[in-house]
């Protein structure tokens, strides 16, 4: 039980600070930032979609 | 890319736990880091050639499918011929039902299973936090349902339960870390890499903890949201490209247009992945304590 709890405290706590050293790397200014293009591409993504699918239902 | 800490902090916590005593590493558990490894590269290639393309449609947009499939089915195969997993379609133990598979079949059935998961995870991975709280709700159903068999190994023929356990609660855990950043409004997106990898481990566990059938209570939400998209296009392509069941699929986004704020699709779809894994998890005792009354 014991090694079942270290597991998931460990797993928790390096994930925890992993993903907030990812963020702070991907939102340096001085390198290329991938996150922030991928974000924004996301982001235009899911309103193109929005758009074609409003296009799509408008009854004109 | 945020998938990549999922995974490394989960492969992290994993090696930690076997620092105690009485904790052997098992192939089982390595086999399952493979499947989790390789297929989150092909993740992180797809969503690498996203970014450079600023296109959503990487390399593999059309044979993304059948290259996960075949890479599966040769990961099953290991998994199959190298350790001693109960090779039979189970739903809460090895012989409940117990229908025996001949190996190559055996091998098609576990690999649609993991295949479908992978797939599954990442059509559900379009809203801030919903992938990674809905897996962690999985993995917490898997780490019960594997440290269970390892305390009642008379009525569970399961090979290392404990390393299964401990595997998926590293796994929980490293959901839960970085769910405290994909929270909405996200700082961070777990992208393909993480998408497949979580995918790849949930298939992984029901194959290795004798629950295949029980996979999709488990997975609930991602198997609404799959199947929602799989409805969508059967009525667009029936109805000759002109009706839609769904304003939009995968079905989170239909909740969205029709005017549900992003949260609370959220925190909604979590209530029901918490319903499922609930569900699941009193099936699986309710079978034990029946076998215990016999």
């Amino acid at each position: 039980m014991i090694a079942v709890l270290i597991a998931g405290a460990v797993g928790m706590l390096v994930s925890l600070a992993g993903t907030r050293a990812l963020i702070s790397f991907f939102n340096d200014s001085e390198r290329v930032s991938q996150f922030s293009v991928q974000k924004t591409m996301v982001q235009r993504i899911r309103w193109q979609n929005r758009e074609r699918q409003q296009w799509v239902a408008s009854p004109f | 890319m945020g998938g990549i800490a999922i995974l490394i902090a989960g492969f992290i916590g994993w090696l930690v736990a076997h620092l105690r005593d009485g904790l052997p590493f098992s192939d089982q558990a390595a086999i399952i880091w493979l499947t989790v490894f390789v297929l989150a590269a092909i993740g992180f290639l797809d969503d690498y050639l996203k970014v450079k393309r600023q296109h959503n449609r990487g390399i593999f947009w059309k044979k993304k499918g059948w290259i996960t499939f075949g890479i599966t089915a040769v990961l099953m195969f290991i998994l199959a011929s190298t350790t001693g997993v109960a090779q039979t379609i189970s739903f809460t133990r090895a012989l409940s039902p117990g229908w025996e598979l001949s190996g190559p079949l055996f091998i098609v059935w576990t690999a649609v299973m993991v295949w479908s998961t992978t797939n599954a995870v990442n059509v559900t991975d379009g809203l801030d936090g919903l992938a990674a709280g809905s897996a962690l709700f999985g993995f917490l159903a898997f780490t019960i349902i594997a440290y269970w068999a390892f305390r009642n190994p008379r009525i569970y023929d399961m090979v290392n339960p404990l390393d299964l356990a401990v595997l998926s609660a590293a796994l929980a855990g490293a959901c839960g870390g970085f769910l405290w950043w994909n929270a909405a409004p996200a700082q961070i997106f777990m992208g393909d890499v993480g998408a497949l990898g979580l995918g790849a481990a949930l298939g992984t566990l029901a194959v290795t903890t004798n629950t295949h059938l029980m996979l999709p209570i488990i997975c609930g939400i991602n198997v609404i949201e799959a199947g929602s998209v799989a409805v969508q296009m059967g009525v667009f392509k029936a109805s000759g490209r002109k009706k839609r069941l769904f304003k939009m699929s995968p079905i989170h986004h239909h909740f969205e247009l029709s005017g549900w704020p992003e949260t609370t699709v959220i925190i909604r779809f979590w209530i029901i992945s918490g319903i499922c894994v609930a569900t699941a998890v009193a099936i699986f005792i309710a079978d034990f304590t029946n076998q215990v009354s016999r």
